[in-house]
């Protein structure tokens, strides 16, 4: 009888164990109910991402915080509408930019917001080492920033092409909530476990990775929304639960990449499906530096030409991507200006025979691509591409690169004209996201620290200069098309396809939805006017 | 008895220690660390080398593998269990945060699978040879084939999205006011895990049952006069769960880290989410303890089965 009260006893503590610590409180009665709500993603899973890195990628950074300044849906700035800047002036040879502040913003604790946060803001950013390219490369023009009554004037000590879309995207912080945080450290701040911010929405509750809300804060400048927001967890664009969300009514905007999310929601009642040209290009790097065997295989341009002859990129996307893919004839994708003469290099088997003869292709030459995509989707093109290219004689091998992925892709040698490489491919497959044009060229430049690929040219080094070294919009055209045309002659990189975003909105937002800009990046969302029904 | 318990304890601290530095050793061979994980490679690139020094550094990451894994012992030793390398969170509020979710559904889904499995295997073992009996078997081949995530995917579509009876998935949500509003979170993911472990207990409690039927006492029972019901339940069912309990008790901790793939089809914010993207993102601090909250559960189902089996088969005599 003792043994069987005693067995008992140990089950019961242990069921009563289990209860005490699954019995987690209940959460505090909210007038959710009573208020209506804008469903999303992208919901923190343990930390809020900071708004610095990928400014747009998150739902919740874009609503809040507020830019200085803001641009249109095509991410052209609106010439004097700020966001935190009631206006700025830009001085006419482009190497300062003031901005005026509103008068009486706040953050969502109910501190002023002063020009010295802004201040602070840009200076810790300097310091900070996981910043997003264009706002680093701007930030590291500047020379000197000063503050006169509630305006900043920030001064550069070179031209800054792309200071004002930097400007579009960088958010200021509190400064208060930083004072003892290295930069180094940044993301792991408590900040980021519920951040205060100045946009048109504040953090009311975070049940971490499983739901946050937001509510309209009320002393916005802009007017106050009158719904709130609630966001199911998922990491970045990549959201497992996308399409159950989107057919149970619970995702009002949202936007994925994937066609497999896309088929499964056509035809859902109530759902409204967009497709975005953005500036997202999908490539291969080529190695073209002397590698341990001599040669890199890929230092003549008959044999670049000649594999793109070789592809049929058309029957490769319609095949994968169900066609919903461009393929791509530059790095600069469809969504920006560049010559509509360039080559598209139609898939034409025997030019690139012929291309091959012209350049003494070793036949026993094999190719070693690399990838650091983890999907089936990449093996399958991997798979075509190896197909299409050993009908011209030419032999890939591919493999997934993982780990250190810095040392393995992007390594420059020591000596940026002749090599040897400090990489061990041939060529990469990868992506380029860039928010500015610019970002697509510089790196190639002699002397980057990620050209791991591209021999010193000095043709090359000049025409991403002369993109530079302009604010003149039409100057900057000229420049972007002659680099445009020089890559599409020379064919540093082998531009594949532009995949596009599919934004996903349902019928509730009635009133005040966005022109549809690429989600990734901030636009005027003006997303505390938005009307939803019921 | 209390002797042991006590030699039983002790056993399990070496066994900790061992498997603790296996899991360090096996994160240290996966390619790249933190740092490679948390940050964009171009990004990485572009830092300098004493830049990349100084970041790896505030991560601890600069030492050999072998000094951190006894700085990490000597942490947790001193009731330090560190912070979440890529939120800066103590890893003991973000093990506070997953647990209770985890523990909520395993013990629903023991709960379900072991009432289930106990009632439908005894009687499988008493309706023996009959159609009750080999449909069960068949639902019970059934229950063991079918992978949990796609049966999990059918329930969704069936009683979220068809049916709209219940949350496609989280734990919670703004309206909820107690646990009883919650529940309906918990039915779908706990009916799931539940359903797919029948079949294992309901096997398991049929052969049990069946052994004990052919067993002397309850011949003799039956001998005696005594209601077929009464031998059945009192006398067979009774002494037939022995080996359920073992089975049971094993199953809560391998419950609790198995429940990966439960979670993630359901939007659980549970032990097993946190698991895997902290290993995605080589987070050694919150892989670590979670791992050894693992082991010790295993450690400890491992010993608790021990005490109630010797406690509830009269064979076992603890004081010799």
């Amino acid at each position: 009888m003792k043994k069987r009260l005693l067995a008992v006893l140990l089950a019961s503590m242990l069921f009563l164990t289990g209860c005490g610590a699954g019995g987690e409180k209940a959460p505090e009665v909210t007038d959710a109910t009573e208020t209506n709500v804008l469903y999303t993603n992208g919901g923190p899973i343990e930390f809020f991402e900071t708004p610095w890195l990928n400014p747009g990628t998150f739902f919740y950074n874009k609503v809040l915080f507020d830019r200085l300044i803001v641009a249109d849906e095509n991410l052209m700035t609106i010439e004097g509408e700020g966001q935190l800047a009631e206006t700025y002036e830009v001085s006419e040879d482009g190497m300062s930019i003031k901005f005026n502040l509103r008068e009486g913003i706040t953050w969502h604790d109910g501190e002023a917001i002063t020009p010295e946060d802004i201040k602070w803001s840009i200076e810790y950013a300097q310091l900070v080492p996981a910043l997003n390219p264009v706002i680093n490369s701007t930030f590291s023009a500047i020379s000197e920033m000063t503050i006169d009554g509630n305006s900043l004037t920030v001064n550069f000590s070179k031209l800054a092409p792309d200071a004002l879309l930097a400007f579009t995207q960088f958010s200021p912080l509190p400064q208060k909530y930083f004072v003892d945080v290295e930069p180094a450290g940044f993301q792991q701040a408590d900040f980021w476990q519920s951040p205060v911010g100045s946009g048109p929405f504040k953090v009311k509750e975070v049940q971490m990775n499983n739901y946050t809300t937001l509510e309209a804060f009320p002393e916005y400048w802009g007017g106050a929304a009158d719904y709130t927001i609630q966001l199911s967890p998922s990491a970045g664009d990549s959201d497992e639960n996308f399409v159950a969300n989107a057919q149970a009514g619970k995702m009002d905007y949202g936007y994925t990449r994937s066609i497999d999310d896309i088929k499964a929601l056509e035809g859902v009642e109530g759902m409204n499906i967009e497709q975005v040209d953005v500036r997202y290009t999908r490539l291969f790097f080529l190695n073209k530096f002397p590698n341990a065997d001599g040669d890199s295989p890929l230092a003549d341009v008959k044999v670049r030409q000649a594999l793109l002859y070789a592809l049929d990129m058309q029957a490769i996307l319609d095949g994968v991507f169900d066609g919903a893919a461009n393929p791509a004839n530059s790095l600069t994708p469809n969504a920006a200006d560049k010559p509509t003469d360039l080559n598209n290099y139609e898939y034409d088997v025997e030019k690139a025979k012929a291309l091959l003869a012209e350049a003494n292709w070793n036949p026993d030459t094999v190719l070693d691509v690399v990838y650091y995509y983890t999907d089936q989707l990449t093996v399958d093109l991997m798979t075509i591409i190896q197909s299409y290219w050993s009908q011209v004689g030419v032999t890939m091998e591919f493999r997934l690169v993982e780990g250190d992925l810095a040392s393995i892709l992007w390594s420059a040698p020591t000596d940026p004209v002749n090599g040897p490489s400090a990489v061990e491919w041939d060529i990469c497959y990868a992506a380029n996201a860039a928010l500015s044009l610019h970002e697509y060229y510089d790196r190639y430049q002699t002397g980057q620290a990620i050209n791991s690929h591209t021999p010193s040219d000095p043709t090359l080094d000049a025409l991403i200069e002369a993109t530079n070294n302009t604010l003149d919009p039409t100057e900057i055209t000229e420049a972007f098309h002659a680099l445009q045309r020089y890559e599409n002659e020379n064919l540093f990189v082998l531009p594949l396809y532009y995949q596009p975003v599919f934004v996903v909105t349902s019928d509730k937002i009635t009133k005040g939805a966005p022109a549809v800009g690429n989600p990734q990046w901030n636009y005027n969302w003006d997303i505390q006017n938005w009307e939803l029904g019921k | 008895m209390f002797k042991y318990i006590i030699k039983k304890i002790i056993g399990m601290i070496p066994m900790l220690i061992i498997i603790t530095f296996l899991i360090y050793l096996l994160l240290e061979m996966t390619p790249g660390d933190a740092v490679s994980r948390m940050m964009d490679p171009e990004a990485i690139a572009r830092l300098s080398e004493q830049e990349l020094t100084a970041i790896r550094e505030l991560y601890g990451l600069n030492d050999p593998f072998i000094i951190r894994y006894f700085k990490w012992l000597f942490q947790i030793m001193q009731g330090n269990f560190g912070t979440s390398i890529t939120s800066g969170v103590p890893v003991s509020t973000i093990i506070g945060r997953a647990l209770p979710a985890t523990i909520e559904l395993a013990i629903a889904a023991l709960f379900i699978s072991t009432f289930l499995g106990s009632v439908l295997g005894v009687l499988g073992a008493i309706r023996k040879g009959t159609m009750t009996d080999n449909l069960l078997t068949f639902a019970g081949m059934i229950g063991v084939s079918i992978p949990q995530f796609f049966f999990g995917m059918v329930c969704i579509l069936i009683f979220s999205l068809n049916l709209e009876w219940l949350p496609v998935g989280g734990r919670t949500d703004p309206s909820v006011v107690n646990f009883f509003d919650r529940i309906q979170y918990l039915v779908l993911p706990s009916l799931v895990l539940g359903i797919t472990m029948t079949a294992g207990v309901m096997r398991y409690a049929r052969s049990s049952m069946l052994d004990t039927m052919n067993k002397e006492y309850i011949r003799t029972a039956r001998s005696k006069g005594i209601p077929e019901w009464r031998v059945n339940l009192v006398h067979g069912f009774r002494v037939s769960l022995t080996p359920v309990i073992v089975l049971v008790g094993f199953r809560l901790p391998t419950l609790i880290a198995g429940s990966v793939v439960i979670e993630s089809i359901f939007q659980w914010p549970g032990i097993g989410n946190t698991f895997s993207s902290a290993i995605r993102a080589s987070n050694y601090n919150l892989v670590m303890m979670i791992a050894l909250i693992f082991v010790f559960m295993v450690l400890f189902a491992s010993t608790f089965v021990d005490i109630i089996t010797a406690l509830l088969d009269p064979r076992v005599k603890l004081e010799k």
